[in-house]
């Protein structure tokens, strides 16, 4: 996830703040904002990118006394992460039931990738708008849990011990996890597709 | 429709893509700033740790002696005669009730 890894500095910035030079925070800041906006862009929207991050320093900064001092930037990706979990779970607690289907436009994208006859160029493609928002339409389907896990271990290609660490769980959970999700995105896809079921 | 292993991965991959390729995003020293006011007026982080949380550790080690217990407890209950005490506190109760009834009404 990161080049990191133990800096004394880090270290000796964490005890001054936790001396009480709350200022010197803003080093810590400064530093790993990069890091944990990379982190937190890939997990929620972009509109709530800036509250995310902000609210993953708040939590940093709480639980500094809990800092071991052994790797700052993996123990501040774990908080960040969570963050993002918990964002998902929230949002998901107070959406409304009803969601989206995809559009005409979205199935014709969804079964040319599917084609074989997808070439280069379609490729290039999957940069465009509609991957984005077929993509974000799939995830959104899932559970907050099963969302982080196909994120973290499908898409951003951690392994599933590495994805255990993160998310704070057991490798067998996240395995269970991902297998379920896996499967219910194939499922999705074979529903999105013009020929499949209607009912997405 | 039947969506192949093959086909599934072709998918995934340009999904993967797209995953990766979110716009740009940057933060300003404005919201360096609004960020580091809020951690100001938080005050000074807690060195020690809640009480509590000193034992959150011991939860889950504790869980299966606490089962256990809770078990054993409840097959104890089982075994003794409940009822007969639970008449007992009944009689208790009522008598309680009797007397300052009549004390109240002066009978």
């Amino acid at each position: 996830m990161d080049n990191n890894t133990y800096s004394p500095d880090d270290y000796q910035i964490v005890r001054r703040v936790i001396a009480g030079d709350v200022n010197a925070f803003e080093h810590l800041m400064k530093k790993y904002q990069r890091l944990v906006l990379g982190v937190v862009k890939k997990h929620v929207p972009f509109d709530e990118i800036e509250d995310t991050v902000q609210d993953v320093f708040l939590r940093t900064y709480r639980s500094l006394p809990a800092f071991k001092g052994n790797n700052f930037s993996h123990w501040l990706s774990v908080i960040a992460v969570r963050t993002c979990y918990d964002f998902w779970r929230e949002h998901y607690k107070s959406r409304e039931l009803a969601m989206s289907s995809l559009t005409e436009q979205h199935q014709v994208w969804v079964e040319a990738a599917l084609s074989e006859k997808s070439s280069q160029s379609f490729h290039e493609a999957g940069m465009k708008k509609e991957a984005r928002e077929i993509l974000d339409w799939a995830l959104d389907k899932l559970s907050a849990e099963d969302r982080m896990v196909l994120e973290l271990v499908y898409l951003e290609g951690h392994s599933v011990k590495e994805a255990a660490s993160l998310l704070g769980w057991s490798t067998a959970n996240v395995k269970v996890r991902l297998f379920r999700s896996r499967r219910k995105l194939h499922w999705l896809f074979t529903g999105a597709t013009k020929h499949g079921r209607s009912d997405l | 429709m039947k969506v192949s292993r093959d086909e599934m991965q072709r998918l995934t991959e340009l999904l993967r893509q797209a995953y990766w390729g979110k716009e740009r995003c940057e933060v300003g020293t404005q919201w360096q700033s609004s960020v580091m006011a809020v951690i100001r007026q938080m005050g000074p982080v807690r060195s020690t740790p809640p009480f509590l949380s000193t034992f959150e550790h011991l939860v889950w080690r504790l869980a299966p002696a606490t089962s256990l217990l809770t078990l054993g407890l409840a097959a104890l209950l089982a075994s003794m005669d409940v009822v007969f005490e639970y008449d007992l506190f009944q009689l208790f109760l009522n008598a309680i009730e009797e007397s300052t009834l009549a004390h109240i009404f002066g009978v």
